[in-house]
Order: structure tokens, then C-alpha cells, then sequence
């Protein structure tokens, strides 16, 4: 095929999306069509609305707690924003959300509720999580854990596992939206009364039927797991979580739940 | 004689996994959307598993973007490719269209829709290039679905036709007709007598085309909204797709046909019952065939 | 306990009680359960769904509503947002430095409105 052709067709190409994605309609940045006037508008207003349904369907999907908290008007408004300011990079929607929770924190009028992007973050964790590969840990790993020295060891987290430390109650706001009877007060204090909390979500075993599992870390166990996501060394991650840390219930569970893939070689960063 | 086989498929959709499987309907073969399952670890992925061990899957592809000027997606091809690996699917489709374009600084990025592309002899070097780079990947090949299209560039070398007569010869792909498709871009068009304008492309498909192109058949409804006619999956099936259909099976002989439904979900029965009537046209152009021989 | 004793014993122990030999959940169970999980969109409470990976997120279908474009409406929170109330500008900068600061004079404002 001759260069020359190629670019015409690329031209043509990029100069339909420009106009989908267009903050207005302009039907003049639009290419060459047959159609023109009115029936031209509604061609391009079919695949924008397209598009963008698409992209809306999946977000409200992948952010049922922040759709519950703006309501089905406001999220459609921020899906429409979001789907303009940062056109989705891939063709599978499972993805459409990944810079939501980016793009919440520079939206001016969602300013006073500032813990709406780590909620829309705790969301898309949810979600990643329910379709992250299972726990990999073996009894070979755990008989490593047993003879070696720890010092020279991490655990791995799995991948159906995800932390989000925030300065906001973001699991007491999650987890009012579960419940019907919410104390609506009772989470505006907790806001109030300050302090963040570190979200733990992970889906038990990895097991595609099981729901994903939401709480709040205490404080030991907050520093623990962000010790280990950042590749510390078991000795060190134990020195980093410090007093009040139960190391061994805590193992326990995450073997019953499968929150961990392996022992690995600690490499100092 | 034996019986003939089912050709009518129906698109499986999450609303009607529990009664779809409670029921076991007989049909030839079960549609799904490839992207829904490309994620192997989640629900949806055990839900076709289990489907599968009962049905023939025919994988049906929205987000490849075939026709893009800048190329595919890795990433997209890769899934797709791993997903064919699990699932073993009796056929696997996408479109006709372009999504993906280079957009300032942002880069590449993808419509989330199916645009048009010209028919051109340079439309059609990058449809096979990426054609043939996806069936080389899969070890086997695609069929190519006809679009309804809201815009038509006025540049144009080919029929449309002749245009997926050429496609399939070039690269070995075949075509998914949908015959709605057809309808609808007639009705857009405002031709004066849309069923006949329809009949007269298939005619002309069966004309140019190699034998065997069809691989398969989708039937759906449309809906009108503000003047435009948009294919949104929602209702029956049009009397007058009906008509073209059965002209197309008279053209191509027995093809597999699916029943598509998106919007407005029917109960699964509403849904069977429009399979059914396809299946039953199918086995009566069977029979004739068989008679013939 | 000295550390490397304790991640030793600890090993040991789960070792011996083999919580990781323990038989996964009963697989038709579970298959079950995805067939028969909520409908995507269908509310477990409040806009959470149950099953949010069984969603249909692709289609290739047009939209039904296609003149559609909320973009440039104004973006008002409603719902839960309006019910928990929003933070003005100073009360979330302090509450980000100075939670019982703020918590106090939250208890002001309202004491004054009351």
C-alpha cells in the first residue's frame, strides 16, 4: 500500500475521533461525510453516545460506591468528563475506570467531599480484586518460611489482595453504603472526628464465586502490609508493624483467606 | 435421513445465565462477546467454561478495531488469543470498523464504539494487514461483520460487497452478515424501497463472493430515535429483515444465524422462539438441498 | 520471642495444622453460584452489586439514548454525598492536619445554627 493512501485513511481517522471526542459539537472538525447538516450531527451524536454509554455502563459497574454517593445524575455527568478528559486507551472496558479515581481528585466541584477519589480507589481495588488471579502459596513455601533465615526473606501478597492507606474513614463510608439502616451521622463523625484508615480488600482464596471482603487495618497491621507491598524483608516488616502486631494469628489468616503468593528472596532496594 | 443440524444460536447474556442453564435449550451454538470473558480468573470466565462443555461458543469480538489505520492492540490481541485457547470456539468474530486513532498528547486511543471506514483500496491493505495478523495469531480464521453505520465517507473504490468478496479472498477471512445491518443502513439512507435495497446487496455478495464467505448470519431489531435509525439490539426482529434473511439463505444456502439482544432484554423464551424461526428456515433450506442431491 | 524464633514456630505450627491442604470449597458449588449470582446492576444495597465481575460490560450494539451528552451539565452531588454533607475548603484542610480541631469547630457552627 502506498504511504500516501495510508495517511489519507489515518487522517480520516483520527479526524472522527477528534470529533467524538470534541468538547463541543463540531461538525466542522468532523471529515469528509456524505451525510450533512442535521443528519450529519446526528450521525456523530449516535457514536459519542455510543461511546460514551459504553464507557458509563462499565464505570457505574466498576464504582457502585461512588455512583451510590453521587447519585445517578452526578455520576452520569462525571462519566461523561471523565470519558472526554481521558478517552478510554484500550478496547476492553474492564479497564474504562483505571483513572477515575486520578481524575476525581482534580474535579473542582467535587471538592467537598474530599475523600470521594480514595472511595472511587477502594472501588476499583474491588474490583480488580474480583478478577485477580488466586493465592499462590505452597507448603514449599511455607517450609522455606520455617528454615531460613527471615531476615533474608518477604512474602509476597497475592493479587487478589489490595491495600489503600487514605487520611479519610474511607471502610466506615464503604461499608455504610452496604447497609440499608446507615447511620448517616454516625459517618459524618467519623469523618469529623479525623484519622484515615488503611482499606484491606481480597477475595477469599480467589475464588470467582466468593465475594470480595472489605475492613479497616489496625494500625500495626497497616504498617505491616505496607511493608511488605514495598518488598521489606519478613525481620523487617515485623520491626516496621512494631508493638501490638500478632504475627502469627495474622498468618493464619492470611493462609485461611489466601492473601499471600509465596516467600521470595528479600532484595534490598 | 438424519435430522439436520441446529444452525440457530442465541446470544448468551448474564440476565439469563440461571434460567439458561436450568433449561439446556437445544441450539447450535451459543454467542458471547470476547471481551466479557477475557479475564480468566472472574465469574463470567466459569460461567462459559461450564457452557461450553454443552455448546459450540462462537466468539464474537466488539473492541479488535480491525479497520484502524494505526494498528491493533497488542495487549487486545493477546487476550483474545488466550481466550480462543481456553474456550476452543466454533467461530470467532469482530468487525468491520475502526476505534483506535492517535489523539494529541493522550495517544492512541479507542472509541469504545465501531466507527466507519471507507471502502478504498487503502481501507481495505489495512483491514487484511490486520486481518491477517490477528488469524496468524490464532492460527485460524476470523469472519468480518458488516457494520450499521451512521456516517459514509463519500471516497469509495469499492461496493460494499465487493469490498468483503475482496476481503475474504486476499486474507482468507470470511463474513458474519448481519442482515439488520444491512436494513438499517438502508432505512438510514432513506432508499425508497430499503427491503429490495437490501436483497439486492446480498445478491450481489453471492455474486462476487468466493463460496462459503457467509460463516455466519446475525439477525437483531433496531430502534428509531430523533430521525436515525439505530441499531441498539432491542427489539424483534423486523418483518422485513425476516424477508431479507430468508432471500439470503435462498443466495447462500443454510448459514448459522444468530438472534442478538442487548437492550430491553426479552425473557429467554421471547428470545428462543426468534432463534427458533431462524433455525426453522435454516432446516427447511436444508431439506430442499438434501431433496435436490 | 526473638523474631526468628517467632516466624519459625509460627511456620512450624501452620506446617502442622496444614490449612493450605485443606480442600477448596466444593467446585459445583461455586459454579453454581456464578450462574446464579445478582443480575449486573441489580442492587445488593445501596448500588453495590453482588457480583460485579459477572457485569456485561461490552457490547456491540448502538446506545438508546443517543443525543445524550451530560458533559456539560453541573456536576451536583446527590444521594449519600448530600446526606453525609460536604466539607468547606478551610474545614478540609484542617481536618487533614487537626481532626479535633476541626471537630470542635464543626460543634461551634452547629451551636450557633441550633
Amino acid at each position: 500500500m502506498s504511504a500516501a493512501t495510508h495517511t489519507t485513511e489515518l487522517e480520516r481517522q483520527q479526524r472522527l475521533i477528534a470529533a467524538i471526542f470534541a468538547p463541543q459539537m463540531e461538525p466542522a472538525a468532523c471529515p469528509d461525510v456524505l451525510q450533512d447538516g442535521a443528519r450529519r450531527e446526528a450521525g456523530l451524536a449516535a457514536y459519542r453516545g455510543n461511546g460514551l454509554a459504553h464507557a458509563r455502563n462499565a464505570l457505574r459497574a466498576q464504582f457502585p460506591t461512588v455512583l451510590a454517593m453521587l447519585g445517578n445524575d452526578a455520576f452520569d455527568v462525571l462519566s461523561a468528563r471523565y470519558w472526554r478528559a481521558r478517552p478510554p486507551r484500550r478496547g476492553d472496558l474492564a479497564w474504562v475506570g483505571e483513572e477515575l479515581p486520578a481524575y476525581i481528585a482534580t474535579v473542582d466541584s467535587l471538592d467537598a467531599w474530599p475523600w470521594l477519589a480514595d472511595c472511587a480507589r477502594l472501588d476499583w481495588a474491588i474490583w480488580q480484586t474480583a478478577g485477580a488471579a488466586p493465592p499462590r502459596m505452597t507448603h514449599a513455601d511455607l517450609q522455606r518460611l520455617a528454615a531460613e533465615d527471615p531476615a533474608g526473606l518477604s512474602l509476597r501478597l497475592a493479587g487478589c489482595t489490595a491495600y489503600i492507606p487514605s487520611a479519610w474513614p474511607i471502610v466506615t463510608i464503604h461499608l455504610a453504603h452496604q447497609d440499608e439502616a446507615a447511620d448517616w451521622s454516625m459517618v459524618r463523625q467519623a469523618i469529623l472526628d479525623g484519622g484515615g484508615q488503611t482499606a484491606w480488600v481480597w477475595r477469599p482464596q480467589g475464588d470467582a464465586a466468593a465475594e470480595v471482603r472489605t475492613i479497616a487495618l489496625e494500625d500495626a497491621a497497616a504498617r505491616w502490609v505496607a511493608a511488605l507491598a514495598a518488598g521489606e524483608s519478613i525481620v523487617g516488616a515485623l520491626d516496621a508493624a512494631g508493638e501490638g502486631f500478632d504475627f502469627a494469628a495474622w498468618m493464619q489468616k492470611a493462609l485461611a483467606e489466601g492473601w499471600l503468593d509465596g516467600v521470595a528472596a528479600f532484595a534490598p532496594r | 435421513m438424519p435430522a439436520p443440524p441446529l444452525l440457530h444460536g442465541i446470544g448468551l447474556r448474564q440476565p439469563h445465565y440461571r434460567e439458561f442453564r436450568a433449561l439446556r435449550p437445544p441450539l447450535g451454538f451459543v454467542e458471547v462477546h470476547s471481551e466479557n470473558f477475557f479475564n480468566p480468573h472472574d465469574a463470567a470466565s466459569q460461567v462459559l467454561a461450564a457452557v461450553r462443555k454443552d455448546y459450540p461458543v462462537s466468539l464474537h469480538g466488539v473492541g479488535l478495531a480491525l479497520g484502524s489505520a494505526c494498528g491493533l492492540d497488542e495487549h487486545h490481541v493477546r487476550q483474545l488469543a488466550e481466550l480462543v485457547a481456553r474456550i476452543d470456539p466454533v467461530r470467532i468474530s469482530d468487525h468491520a470498523c475502526f476505534a483506535r486513532a492517535p489523539w494529541g498528547q493522550r495517544g492512541i486511543v479507542h472509541a469504545g464504539d465501531l466507527l466507519p471506514i471507507a471502502y478504498t483500496h487503502a481501507s481495505l491493505d489495512i483491514l487484511c494487514a490486520n486481518v491477517e495478523r490477528v488469524q496468524d495469531r490464532l492460527g485460524r480464521p476470523l469472519l468480518v461483520e458488516n457494520l450499521s453505520a451512521y456516517l459514509d465517507f463519500p471516497e469509495r473504490d469499492f461496493s460494499e460487497p465487493q469490498f468483503f468478496a475482496e476481503l475474504g479472498r486476499r486474507s482468507g477471512c470470511g463474513l458474519l452478515l448481519d442482515v439488520n445491518n444491512l436494513y438499517v443502513n438502508a432505512l438510514n439512507a432513506a432508499e425508497p424501497d430499503p427491503l429490495q435495497a437490501v436483497c439486492g446487496w446480498i445478491s450481489e455478495l453471492a455474486r462476487e463472493a468466493p463460496p462459503g464467505l457467509v460463516g455466519e448470519i446475525h439477525l437483531a431489531g433496531f430502534s428509531e430515535q430523533q430521525g436515525l435509525i439505530i441499531d441498539d439490539h432491542s427489539r424483534l426482529v423486523a418483518e422485513a429483515v425476516w424477508q431479507a434473511y430468508v432471500h439470503a439463505l435462498d443466495c447462500l444456502g443454510p448459514v448459522s444465524t444468530l438472534i442478538e439482544w442487548d437492550e430491553h432484554l426479552p425473557t429467554l423464551s421471547v428470545l428462543l422462539g426468534q432463534a427458533e424461526r431462524a433455525g426453522a428456515l435454516c432446516a427447511a433450506r436444508c431439506e430442499t438441498a438434501q431433496a435436490a442431491s | 520471642m526473638d523474631k526468628r524464633r517467632l516466624i519459625a514456630a509460627t511456620s512450624v505450627s501452620l506446617l502442622a495444622l496444614g490449612i493450605l491442604a485443606a480442600p477448596p470449597a466444593s467446585r459445583a458449588a461455586a459454579l453454581e453460584k456464578c450462574f446464579g449470582a445478582a443480575k449486573a446492576g441489580e442492587n445488593a444495597c445501596a448500588g453495590v452489586h453482588h457480583c460485579a465481575a459477572l457485569s456485561d460490560l461490552h457490547g456491540c450494539k448502538g446506545s438508546s439514548k443517543v443525543n445524550y451528552d451530560p458533559a456539560d451539565f453541573r456536576l451536583v452531588p446527590d444521594s449519600t454525598c448530600a446526606k453525609l454533607g460536604g466539607l468547606d475548603e478551610q474545614q478540609a484542610k484542617a481536618l487533614l492536619k487537626h481532626p479535633r480541631a476541626v471537630h470542635a469547630f464543626e460543634a461551634q457552627m452547629q451551636k450557633r445554627n441550633s
